[in-house]
């Protein structure tokens, strides 16, 4: 295709309807608001957002930082799924129409913005940083700790989380049961275990260890569906209740090289 | 007592139960261990009955979450 050919298609504009669900003041439910906005095929639902909020509506509150998928911060309930609205085009929702609402299994501040201080409540609760039994390290670090390859390889996959809480607001368990750890603090919880510099597993494993921990878990799947990142929670919780059941039944921790 | 013994409680019987009805079907045509497959049948009693607490259990635990 040539340059001009490719610039022509960029041009080509369709006009969208943004439905965006508002809460109504002293919370008496919702209501839809309707926005026209024209987009190109690079559009994002962040962008026309973004668009009303500057030329439409600027009542309309929104939250978002990077544009580009890694702060997480524009999280919300796109079409009836929960996605990242900076990574989702709006041609690639295939239709005209398109309903904006914030993440409901948190508490809602205003229009699109939800408050996230539970869910890091609940994410600090698990201790998620490497615990070191040497704390002399902490203060004159002397030594490197080097991982191989394959010891990277166990907790990587689960290190990509953003903290969107998308896995939360997707979960069934989290809408029903408030006090619910959720898949996000759960993996991070299994992301730290695995890591050959930590020495917390059996603390982390004591907390998790609960009916609102690991075993709430009904592995519905739906976390590792809308992941932006393509982190696995329904998986770190399967193996998180795999090694609780072996600490309960030996008293005993994953063997991790000693550095 | 910790949620996992009450976990495992659940798994064994889950897998537990279905194994001895099998084996007890099987055992049926000899006699010669009838006692062996009463002992079967009382230990898949039990562990009915054990599965049966662990689930009521849940359902209270959800229930209660509900009310809230």
């Amino acid at each position: 295709m040539s340059n001009q050919a490719q610039r022509l298609e960029v041009k080509e504009m369709k006009t969208f309807t943004i439905a965006v669900k508002r809460l109504k003041p002293q919370g008496e439910g919702f209501e839809i608001q309707e926005y026209n906005v024209k987009a190109d095929k690079y559009t994002t639902v962040l962008d026309a957002l973004l668009y009303i909020k500057a030329w439409q509506d600027n009542t309309l509150s929104i939250r978002y930082s990077c544009r580009m998928g890694i702060c997480g911060s524009c999280a919300m309930v796109i079409n009836g799924k929960p996605r990242l609205a900076c990574e989702t085009n709006l041609f690639s929702l295939g239709s005209e129409r398109v309903e904006v609402g914030p993440m409901e299994a948190h508490p809602i501040l205003k229009d699109l913005v939800t408050d996230f201080d539970e869910f890091f409540r609940k994410h600090m609760s698990v201790h998620p940083w490497l615990v070191r039994e040497d704390t002399e390290e902490k203060f004159s670090a002397e030594k490197e700790y080097i991982q191989t390859r394959r010891q990277l390889d166990y907790y990587l996959p689960f290190s990509y989380c953003i903290k969107c809480g998308l896995c939360v607001d997707a979960c069934p368990i989290s809408n029903t049961n408030p006090d619910y750890l959720g898949p996000q603090a759960l993996a991070q919880a299994y992301r730290y275990n695995k890591d050959s510099r930590d020495q917390g597993e059996r603390e982390r494993l004591e907390i998790v260890d609960d009916m609102n921990g690991v075993w709430g878990c009904e592995f519905a799947g739906a976390c590792s569906l809308v992941c932006p990142k393509g982190v696995d929670p329904a998986l770190a919780i399967q193996l998180l209740k795999l090694d609780v059941m072996k600490y309960r039944m030996t008293g005993k921790v994953n063997v991790k090289k000693e550095f | 007592m910790k949620a996992a013994y009450i976990m495992l409680f659940g798994y064994i019987t889950m897998i537990g139960i279905p194994v001895l009805l099998m084996l007890s079907s099987f055992v049926s045509p000899f006699s010669s261990v009838q006692l062996l497959r009463y002992t079967m049948n009382i230990l898949v009693s039990i562990g009915s009955i054990v599965y049966g607490i662990v689930a009521i259990r849940a359902i209270y635990l959800h229930s209660e979450r509900r009310k809230r």
